[in-house]
């Protein structure tokens, strides 16, 4: 069996800087695995590579057997490689639902006359698009928020619905920009429980970056460290935690700051 | 509120629509049905202007080459042969151009096949670039095809133009397009193609993301814009019956886009409100630049006067609804539904 995931010395530069550096990694379905550095170590870099916003200079990526390393960002998507943003990304203007139902377009079968001139099976495919995608806002909570409008929500729900919009492209591996950033230890709280059930529910791979290391240590099975774009070190949260190479390019100031 | 009622007032709309035009067009002035035909025509290129500048945020500055591809391809493909001979004095029209007429509804479908054609062409560089760029670029493309016309004597008859065309258009051409037009571009918008080109609009970094492809949505906003475009222009042009290269000038897209951003950039409604305010209130204001008088003060009529008064209301319009008339909402029949209701309730309370 090949792969379900795998980065194989990857490295980006940009201009004479190299924003991340021989970075390999493999991921196995169902995974929850975490991706730490300091700031300015690559990790959002790291994330543009997989998902085809950013080409690596070198090295390659495959999923599913698939070499995807120059895909385009919406051919990854519709593979099953599903991501949010650092910044929240929403599209402010449009509904809570109509962020979620943008999702399914890329499967879309009707073509855009059918639309145009409103055949029947258009509709019906319109119909299924809205019950899928009204689904994927119940499993978020967001359901009665449905109609608003995306920009009116509060901080904490904008990223939830970053969450459920990219679940709804039926990804096989979420990557999570930062999800805990800005929220408040009961939202963060509320938060790891989401992601767990999730990943239980759609059995899907889920690979983040997050500051917060209780967060990442409470919620992940296995770590990558990487600092100035280099990969330092790999393993459980346990073994993370007494990694002397981490402690002293990272956690070392964190866990003294946390007192 | 259900399906059935809104088929049922569309369905009236429609008819109260079809009886206003069948009135005017029997016991209307020449004068009045000439603007309706004016607003007809504006509200299909105002409609189409919009799916790109409002609906996908692409600033595009060419919609007057589309038109002008249009109103020369259905021009010199309904006129007969001999106007053809007698319009080209200085070079003989090309092959086939010479021999070929069609019926006037073929020629306003092969304008918007051109004119959709030409659109497929320059997407590909006009789409690799996005904001001020994507502007100048299609502003380019407008004046290319304005240089163009006046340039190929023996295609379009350069700066002497094409005249006496047939006058077709009337009332139910140009309302008949515009409805088409409004019925089948609003479906589009309220699909999920729309809702793509919508995502795109908003942020395309995350429409890339969510597995929106950028250039085929925009693409195909690009082609069904420029086809409309075209067959409005095939209109205007059988509503002149004369063209030249000067009609098509920049300052028709600039038209264009005062309507699109005074009615609401992103709201069809706003785009039939926009052109329709610009066609007839243009004419209505004619008025001020006759002589009045006021009390014992006579004020002589200051032609161009009618201008000033009309970028005043402009002014107006933009300081105190800045997102336009209609922002990006539509004026649909759960909208009003909505607002009667809001009204009733403030009625009822005290």
């Amino acid at each position: 069996m090949s792969t379900f995931f795998q980065m194989r010395h990857v490295t980006r530069e940009f201009g004479g800087l190299r924003a991340v550096s021989d970075f390999s990694i493999t991921l196995e379905r169902g995974e929850l695995t975490g991706l730490i550095g300091p700031n300015g170590a690559g990790k959002t870099t790291v994330f543009n590579m997989i998902t085809g916003m950013l080409r690596p200079t070198a090295g390659d990526i495959t999923w599913n057997g698939e070499n995807i390393t120059r895909l385009a960002s919406h051919q990854i998507t519709a593979r099953g490689i599903a991501r949010t943003f650092q910044n929240i990304k929403l599209f402010a203007d449009m509904s809570v639902l109509e962020n979620v139902m943008v999702s399914s377009h890329y499967s879309i079968e009707s073509s855009f006359l059918s639309a145009m001139l409103g055949l029947p099976k258009h509709g019906r495919e319109e119909k299924r698009i809205r019950e899928h995608s009204l689904g994927y806002l119940e499993q978020a909570g967001l359901a009665p928020l449905a109609f608003e409008k995306a920009q009116n929500l509060p901080y904490g729900l904008q990223r939830k619905l970053e969450i459920a919009r990219a679940l709804a492209t039926q990804p096989g591996m979420l990557l999570l920009d930062e999800p805990a950033a800005g929220m408040n230890p009961m939202e963060k709280m509320e938060l790891a429980a989401f992601i767990r059930r999730i990943r239980e529910k759609y059995g899907i791979t889920i690979f983040l970056i997050e500051h917060d290391m209780k967060f990442v240590m409470n919620i992940c099975e296995r770590i990558k460290v990487i600092n100035y774009g280099q990969p330092i070190a790999e393993g459980t949260p346990d073994e993370i935690r007494s990694d002397p190479e981490v402690i002293s390019a990272y956690l070392g100031g964190v866990s003294h700051a946390q007192g | 509120m259900n399906k059935k009622l809104k088929f049922r007032l569309n369905v009236v709309s429609l008819v109260l629509l079809f009886g206003v035009l069948f009135l005017f067009n029997r016991y209307g002035s020449g004068y009045q049905v000439r603007i309706l035909n004016n607003i007809g025509i504006f509200i299909t290129l105002a409609v189409s202007y919009n799916l790109i500048n409002g609906v996908c945020g692409l600033l595009h500055l060419g919609p007057n080459g589309f038109i002008a591809i249009g109103a020369y391809t259905s021009a010199l493909l309904s006129m007969t042969p001999a106007e053809k001979e007698l319009n080209f004095i200085i070079e003989h029209v090309i092959w086939p151009i010479d021999v070929i007429q069609v019926p006037f509804a073929v020629s306003l479908v092969a304008a918007g096949v051109v004119a959709a054609f030409f659109a497929f062409l320059i997407s590909f560089p006009v789409l690799r670039v996005r904001g001020d760029y994507l502007a100048i670029v299609t502003l380019g493309f407008g004046e290319v095809v304005r240089v163009l016309c006046n340039a190929s004597q023996s295609v379009t008859n350069g700066p002497l133009g094409l005249k006496g065309l047939y006058p077709h258009t009337n009332l139910w051409w140009s309302w008949g397009v515009a409805i088409l037009t409004v019925v089948v571009i609003q479906r589009l918008i309220n699909s999920n193609y729309g809702l793509a080109m919508k995502a795109i609009r908003e942020d395309e970094t995350a429409a890339r993301a969510m597995g929106v492809d950028p250039f085929r949505r925009l693409m195909l906003a690009f082609l069904i814009s420029a086809f409309f475009s075209g067959i409005a222009g095939g209109l205007l042009a059988h509503l002149i019956t004369t063209i030249s290269p000067g009609l098509f000038t920049f300052f028709l897209t600039f038209n264009l886009l005062i309507m699109i951003v005074v009615g609401g950039l992103g709201s069809t409604t706003g785009a039939i409100i926009g052109a329709a305010l610009f066609a007839w209130g243009g004419e209505a204001l004619r008025i001020v630049e006759q002589p009045m008088e006021i009390g014992r003060f006579t004020i002589p009529g200051i032609p161009g006067m009618r201008m000033v008064i009309f970028s005043l209301i402009l002014m107006l319009v933009i300081l105190f609804a800045r997102k336009g008339i209609m922002g990006r909402s539509e004026l649909s029949w759960n909208f009003l539904e909505s607002k009667l209701a809001g009204w009733r309730r403030s009625q009822t309370l005290p």
